[in-house]
């Protein structure tokens, strides 16, 4: 497979490892710096922050409800992490940990998880009604159908944001070794547009996903 | 139609049937070391007709089932706009509408990948061709 | 007025537009997941093909039932 050339790798373990410990420890350092001098009136990156906590916050209330306040951590945490390791990958040397399906099936996994236990915890034994379809007749062949459509669920929320970056990258590589001047700085300046757009469909899609499974059934 | 449809089918399943058969009777009669000489070039020959064939189904596959997909992409936006023109106030509604038959069309041209995908790297007729 | 306000009107669309334009993958998907569990069943019970076939064709109509509730909850809302 084709790789563009990599600044920091340790060997003996997988690329995608240190970028992810360098993701994480640069969005600490951020935050560090952030949080240490709050000021009334933000200022750059902390009205980034504030903007992204804002936005997580009203969504939460409008599409989950008054309840939905309480995952407002992780779904912001969320958004942070995916947001900066989707725009590490345009800095020439790093590739994005989010290039990679190990990211993107983990941070879905825990999206799936979590829905459904919410879900149980808060419908209790009724919940099993949201799988059983509209008619009791067809149940036994609705059950199997909704496991399955419930099941693709994480795949197609893990496999979006995954097969997008990495397209993004590998087209950037090849165009590199295609021809090395100005083309492949336009595809760069639009992979920064897909990295926004991608993270926010993420962050959305996990909200919708929590969402469905607290309503209740009617 | 219904006149000459039994002559037909009867001419057409003798002639699958018997086709075969010649084929089987061709290749058992052939003397031993023309079987060896043929053996022994169409492993590489069966080979590189394999990979060839699989690169080539697997392109035009995608190439192809993009080309409707694309098409009808087209058509669906055409559309929407059209009619968004026509009538501004509708303009949220339609292009939900539009999105979701996009992604109905865009599943099309996923079935395409998965079939490139197959063909390139889980090909089912693998195991009769590479022994 | 900051950006992030004038979102309130735009909310349902937003939403509308995420969930809509995930039922392409989703489609693809539950089909492959439909293929594996089938060849799983087979293995398991030792047919060549019959379950592969069915629950191929259960994981078509869980794709096709998303969609159906999509647009199910489309038509309830209002934009």
């Amino acid at each position: 497979m084709l790789k563009a050339p990599i600044l920091v790798s340790i060997p003996g373990i997988p690329i995608y490892w240190t970028m992810t410990v360098l993701v994480m420890s640069s969005i600490l350092l951020v935050s560090f710096l952030v949080g240490r001098n709050l000021k009334v009136i933000p200022n750059g990156i902390q009205s980034f922050f504030e903007l992204i906590f804002i936005m997580t916050e009203y969504f939460l209330k409008e599409i989950v409800g008054e309840e939905g306040v309480v995952y407002l951590p992780l779904i912001a945490s969320f958004a942070i992490f995916v947001l900066f390791s989707n725009l590490i990958g345009s800095i020439p040397g790093f590739t994005s940990p989010t290039a990679t399906i190990d990211t993107t099936a983990t941070l879905a996994l825990i999206v799936f998880f979590l829905s459904h236990i919410v879900g149980i915890k808060k419908h209790g034994a009724k919940y099993i009604k949201k799988f059983l379809g509209p008619l009791i007749i067809i149940a036994p062949i609705m059950i199997i159908i909704e496991v399955m459509s419930a099941l693709s669920r994480p795949f197609s929320h893990a496999l979006r944001l995954f097969a997008n970056i990495f397209a993004e990258e590998f087209m950037v590589t090849v165009l590199l070794l295609l021809l090395p001047w100005v083309i492949p700085a336009i595809m760069m300046y639009m992979q920064v547009f897909t990295d926004l757009m991608q993270a926010f469909v993420f962050y959305l899609l996990a909200i919708i996903y929590i969402a469905l499974s607290l309503e209740e059934e009617h | 139609m219904s006149k000459y449809f039994i002559p037909i089918f009867t001419f057409v399943t003798v002639f699958i049937f018997s086709v075969k058969a010649f084929a089987e009777k061709t290749l058992n009669k052939a003397p031993i070391i023309v079987q060896h000489h043929i053996v022994t070039h169409s492993v590489l020959f069966s080979k590189s007709l394999f990979f060839g064939l699989s690169a080539l189904g697997g392109g035009l596959a995608i190439g192809l089932g993009v080309i409707g997909a694309g098409v009808g992409m087209g058509n669906a936006v055409r559309g929407a706009l059209e009619s968004m023109g026509r009538n501004p106030g509708m303009e949220k509604k339609l292009i939900v509408w539009m999105i979701t038959g996009m992604a109905i069309m865009e599943s099309l041209a996923l079935y395409a990948l998965l079939i490139t995908f197959i063909l390139f790297y889980a090909n089912p007729f693998k195991g009769i061709f590479l022994k | 007025m900051p950006f992030y306000l004038e979102l309130k009107m735009d909310k349902e669309f937003i939403k509308q537009i995420a969930r809509m334009s995930s039922l392409g993958l989703n489609l693809i998907i539950s089909v492959l997941i439909g293929i594996f569990i089938g060849i799983g069943i087979d293995k398991y019970f030792g047919y060549e093909y019959l379950f592969l076939i069915i629950f191929s064709i259960l994981g078509f109509l869980a794709g096709i039932y998303e969609i159906y509730k999509a647009i199910k909850r489309e038509l309830n809302t209002k934009l």
